[in-house]
């Protein structure tokens, strides 16, 4: 994964997810699913070859429902979780990946291992704990968020807490702080609300993120109270939980929606964003983060500190929904297009470089 | 034998002789390496082995040759005896005239003692008898010297008896300086005994004395007296240690504050005249009534303050020499109360006279002072002018939302007449200022010479900074001044609506393409020079960097147009998508209301446009299908390709890139839209970017449903319907169609039972439709 160009592997039906296998670290893997509303859906385990550009086909399992949203276990290579949809009904399932049988590569069925039921509203997305092991996990659908106690062995799922954002909300996703594990915070409408687990209530909104509807977040992996949100306004922003008023800094995101957006694991100034405007931004956010130096001119000023957008992928050619880090290697990351095309990018060797010699 | 005996003797003989003569043997130190001691040649050393010279002698030597040595041996002692015979004689005969010389001495001395005794006598007895005669004469003497010192004390006595009349008649005589000596030769003696024996003669002078210095003062005071003479009375009075402190000071107060006051009375006299300029509300006006009205007579006053000033300067120079400190504190004090209240009109008329002034207090630095005022008055100025051009520019982009929300009736084209006005106030504000800084800078050329470059660098700087801070207030006006101004500004604008964020676009533009270049031209002409800070700094007005920073603002203000438009126009959409259940969606009957709403938006949207952009070329979109450009485009191919086989896994990699292959195979035959052209400043782009970007959305919430057939057949419908007019609207074809049809592909593969409705069917409710509202539309104009 040198070469300036990615690697492409193409799917058969339309796709919406993508996810690092955050439990292997053995290989550079991700889990892909497909969205097909008349076909019978599948779930690639691919894998980045060691030595080469190519990407492998490590496994192809079956998925009956269209896949809206695929999370990896992070303590278990053998589990995830998806959020399937199939006509007017949805739900939320974890699968337990089957052992290879003898044929090889052929396409086996997924293992249930329990369907997270109750959700009244279609469901958005699931969210594993941060790290490490632990049987709890949240779903998110559009009004409400649930905690779920899971047993992976005994099968069984069992609602734990529950919070409502209100009704005629829109959340559209979540992501769980990796520095304080009772506090998970949702994308809902133009805001962003922060939950504790152990209460189940708000506890802190960005009252309007962006204009319109905001559709992802992710925190920083290194710094607490630093999040970044995207949104359908193309803008992506810096939060610092303290200051919910303003944002920390705004990068100038996409064309049209910018649909996700993702902390490099390792290095925090490495920001990865997907839009509908078919790009892939890979972003420098200064470290200098704080709230003392603000800057005086206002956004996108002339004066103001120049664009900080490191590199835009442009392969592919239709909206890019899903995007995810390789957890083994920081350089590497996928995306998949809605016409199914998964792409593995790298950054730039410059931008290596110079963020490892300052370390 | 006998004649070794006789070397020995010859050596020993030798060894005293030049023992004796303190000469050391000659061949003492001369080394004879072989046969040193038994050879002839080593005779003379003292390690002379005379044995084993004899032994090697009788052994080596043949007979013949040992008679001859023998010879000649004989031979060398008898010379050698009678040298040491004549050596002999020699010195006998130095003896004995020694002996002759010390008995002579001996015979001497003998004699000489007692000539010696008997003088030591004589003179025992003169010193006795000096003795005496000094003791008898010293009582004498003593009495003589006590004398001489009460006589001389008498006399002082005396002195200081008569000083008073002394004084008194030198005082009748106007002798004062006289008087003064004799004063100061008096001083240490009436000190001393003052309080006891001269009490009365003290009381008596220092009376005097006290009427001398009242006389002198009312001397130094007296104006009529010469001046050369009230300054000798000064030096006098200071010879009597009078503090000569209070009467510089009472100097001061009787001249000194009378010019001060003067001065300040001159100065305030004119607030009416300066107030405006300081306000600056018409500065022109202010500084023409200045110059012409009262020009004549302030410069009478001045005349005389200056002349008052100078004399009073001079006088105080002549009588206090050595206070000249004092004096430059109080001009220095003058010069600040006086001038810091007068414009730098006034001063910079004063400059000549500060010349004048300058020679008589050089220490004082007045030039340096005066034209530090008058900097500081100019500054003052030009910063006064800026901010209110500055203040002025704002206050016309103000106005602006408040003149649409009432005069919109009448003016058919408000925002056009708005930016008309918000543009001649920039430039027509600029260049009143320049033309009256220019006015400025040739009224005044010999004063502002000194400094004339960092003038021109303080009025471009002055544009500089205008400009900048105007870019600043731009965007802040502008750019999502939700939290912007919440924690930041404290003077918190009314957001700004979209309307002024296109006008405030459209004025950036102007800036830099108008404004800028006229006002550097007469910049150019007028303020030639500048620079004082160096090559290496960067000038102070930079119009290129202007230009950057407004093209870039404006580029960003459009941007920020469009997308609040396309913000606006996309939540409709989202609801219009979001809100129905399309899964139990019943047949469609007529075209959803929000079609017409989108089109009545986007009709607003072209009636703002069109005010203040130029139509622009129909050209907007360009046709491509070179690789790299991004947009959506699939073809249909690609996904018959996805729908086909599963079978076959073996080589999944293979596979995919075939699949690649095919799908980049299949793009080169189809052509390619671009969805995200970039933004110009005229109609057609401004409209085409929003209607495309409300479609993009339009097709993304799409994609997020799912439909059933009748879902499908109403988006079906509602693009059919938007078709025609989206046509009318942006004058090209294509990409809206492209867009049009890639929602109803989205809705296509998002549909159960994808099974679309026929063109008559589409045709015949469109139709329907438009009959309801031409019909609706007549109605309400009835």
């Amino acid at each position: 994964m040198q070469g300036s160009h990615g690697s492409a592997y193409g799917l058969k039906y339309q796709a919406r997810s993508i996810a690092a296998q955050v439990a292997d670290t053995e290989n550079t893997r991700w889990l892909v699913g497909t969205l097909s509303l008349r076909e019978d859906n599948e779930v690639h385990l691919i894998q980045l070859a060691d030595n080469s550009a190519d990407i492998l086909c490590e496994g192809l399992y079956t998925h009956q429902n269209e896949i809206w949203d695929l999370a990896a276990c992070p303590f278990d290579s053998q589990f995830f979780s998806t959020v399937y949809a199939s006509g007017g009904d949805f739900g939320a399932a974890i699968w337990r990946i089957p052992e290879r049988g003898q044929g090889g590569n052929r396409v086996i069925p997924l293992q249930n291992v329990v369907n997270l039921q109750g959700h009244t509203h279609k469901i958005k997305c699931t969210l594993w704990w941060p790290s490490g092991k632990h049987n709890q996990l949240v779903s998110i659908d559009a009004e409400n968020l649930y905690l779920w106690d899971i047993e992976t062995s005994l099968k069984t799922a069992q609602v734990h807490g529950f919070a409502s954002a209100g009704e005629l909300s829109h959340m559209a996703s979540g992501c769980w702080d990796p520095h304080d594990v009772n506090h998970v915070a949702t994308a809902t409408d133009v805001s962003v609300q922060c939950w504790d687990l152990r209460s189940m209530n708000q506890t802190n909104k960005i009252e309007q993120a962006h204009m319109l509807q905001v559709r992802h977040l992710d925190f920083n992996p290194k710094k607490q109270h630093i999040m970044i949100t995207a949104g359908d306004d193309s803008r992506i922003r810096i939060w610092d939980l303290k200051m919910p008023n303003i944002p920390l800094q705004e990068l100038p995101g996409h064309q049209h929606w910018a649909y996700r957006v993702q902390y490099n694991p390792k290095y925090e100034e490495l920001v990865l964003s997907s839009g509908t405007d078919s790009r892939v931004n890979l972003w420098h956010v200064a470290l200098a983060l704080s709230g003392d130096a603000k800057p005086r001119s206002p956004f996108g000023s002339p004066k103001g500190p120049s664009d900080s957008l490191l590199r835009a992928y442009t392969e592919q050619e239709d909206s890019v929904y899903g995007l995810a880090w390789s957890t083994r290697d920081p350089w590497v990351f996928a995306s998949v297009s809605y016409d199914g095309r998964v792409m593995v990018d790298s950054v730039p060797q410059s931008v290596r470089k110079q963020l490892t010699s300052r370390r | 034998m006998a004649m070794g005996q006789q070397d020995e003797k010859t050596k020993r003989m030798r060894e005293l002789l030049s023992s004796f003569y303190g000469t050391g043997s000659p061949e003492s130190d001369t080394p004879t390496g072989y046969g040193r001691r038994d050879t002839l040649q080593g005779i003379n050393l003292p390690n002379f082995d005379v044995d084993h010279y004899m032994e090697s002698l009788l052994h080596n030597t043949p007979l013949d040759r040992l008679l001859q040595r023998h010879v000649e041996v004989a031979a060398e002692i008898k010379n050698l005896d009678s040298d040491m015979q004549m050596l002999v004689y020699e010195n006998y005969n130095k003896f004995i005239s020694a002996t002759d010389t010390i008995r002579r001495m001996k015979e001497n001395v003998a004699g000489m003692e007692s000539n010696m005794e008997h003088l030591l006598d004589t003179v025992t007895m003169v010193r006795a008898k000096s003795d005496g005669i000094n003791a008898s004469l010293c009582e004498r003497r003593e009495r003589i010297e006590q004398l001489n010192g009460t006589r001389s004390l008498l006399r002082k006595i005396q002195f200081i008896f008569d000083l008073p009349q002394r004084l008194r008649k030198c005082m009748n005589a106007e002798d004062y300086s006289t008087a003064v000596k004799y004063y100061k030769g008096a001083l240490p003696i009436l000190q001393a005994y003052g309080q006891s024996s001269f009490r009365s003669c003290k009381e008596e002078v220092d009376e005097l004395i006290s009427t001398l210095t009242d006389k002198l003062q009312a001397q130094v005071m007296d104006q009529a007296v010469q001046l050369s003479s009230r300054a000798r009375a000064v030096t006098l009075l200071q010879q009597l240690n009078h503090s000569v402190d209070s009467m510089v000071e009472r100097f001061m107060t009787a001249h000194w504050d009378y010019l001060l006051g003067n001065f300040v009375a001159f100065g305030a006299g004119k607030p009416e005249t300066n107030e405006p300029l300081t306000v600056g509300f018409y500065p022109q006006q202010g500084l023409k009534a200045l110059d012409t009205t009262t020009d004549v007579q302030k410069r009478l006053v001045e005349k005389d303050l200056i002349q008052d000033f100078i004399e009073t300067a001079g006088t105080f120079r002549t009588l206090f020499p050595s206070y000249e400190m004092r004096l430059i504190g109080a001009a220095t004090k003058l010069f600040d109360e006086s001038f810091y209240l007068k414009h730098f009109v006034g001063a910079g008329v004063l400059i000549s006279d500060i010349t004048q002034m300058d020679e008589l207090v050089p220490e004082a630095s007045l030039p340096e002072r005066a034209s530090k005022a008058l900097e500081d008055a100019v500054r003052q100025h030009v910063a006064t002018k800026f901010s209110h051009l500055s203040d002025q520019i704002k206050a016309a982009i103000v106005e602006e939302p408040s003149s649409i929300a009432g005069a919109t009736a009448d003016v058919s084209r408000p925002l056009k007449a708005s930016l008309d006005r918000a543009q001649a106030t920039i430039i027509q504000g600029s260049l009143d200022v320049l033309q009256d800084l220019k006015l400025l800078l040739d009224n005044s050329k010999e004063y502002l010479l000194r400094w004339r470059d960092e003038y021109i660098d303080l009025v471009q700087g002055g544009f500089q900074d205008l400009f900048t801070n105007l870019v600043d207030h731009f965007l802040s006006r502008c750019l999502k001044s939700g939290f912007d101004s919440a924690s930041a500004s404290p003077d918190k604008l009314p957001e700004a609506t979209p309307s002024l964020v296109l006008l405030l676009a459209l004025l950036s533009v102007y800036i830099y393409q108008t404004a800028v270049p006229q006002i550097t031209e007469v910049v150019g002409t007028c303020f030639v020079g500048g620079g004082v800070m160096g090559y290496e700094a960067r000038p102070a007005f930079v119009p290129s960097e202007i230009c950057r920073f407004f093209h870039s603002t404006a580029e960003r203000l459009l941007q920020q147009y469009v997308d609040v438009q396309a913000q606006k126009l996309s939540v409709l959409v989202r609801k219009s998508v979001e809100t129905p259940n399309w899964l139990k969606y019943k047949e469609p009957r007529d075209v959803r209301m929000f079609a017409d709403l989108l089109l009545q938006e986007v009709e607003i949207l072209e009636g703002e446009v069109q005010q203040l952009l130029d139509p622009g070329s129909t050209r907007t979109h360009r046709h491509t299908d070179s690789s790299g450009s991004i947009g959506s485009s699939r073809s249909a191919s690609t996904r018959e390709d996805g729908y086909s086989g599963t079978s076959h896994r073996s080589n999944m990699s293979h596979r995919a890139r075939n699949q690649l292959l095919e799908r980049d195979v299949a793009k080169l035959f189809t052509e390619r839209v671009e969805i995200f052209t970039k933004l110009e400043f005229n109609q057609a782009s401004v409209v085409s970017t929003v209607v495309k970007m409300t479609l993009k959305s339009f097709q993304e919430c799409v994609r997020l449903q799912t439909f059933n057939r009748s879902g499908y057949q109403q988006i079906q419908l509602d693009m059919h319907y938007l078709r025609d007019p989206l046509h009318n609207l942006l004058d090209n074809e294509t990409v809206v169609d492209f867009l049009l049809d890639e929602v109803c592909l989205a809705a296509a593969e998002r549909c159960l039972d994808a099974v679309p409705l026929e063109m008559a069917i589409l045709d015949k409710l469109v139709q329907a439709k438009l009959a309801k509202k031409e019909s609706s539309k007549s109605t309400s104009h009835k």
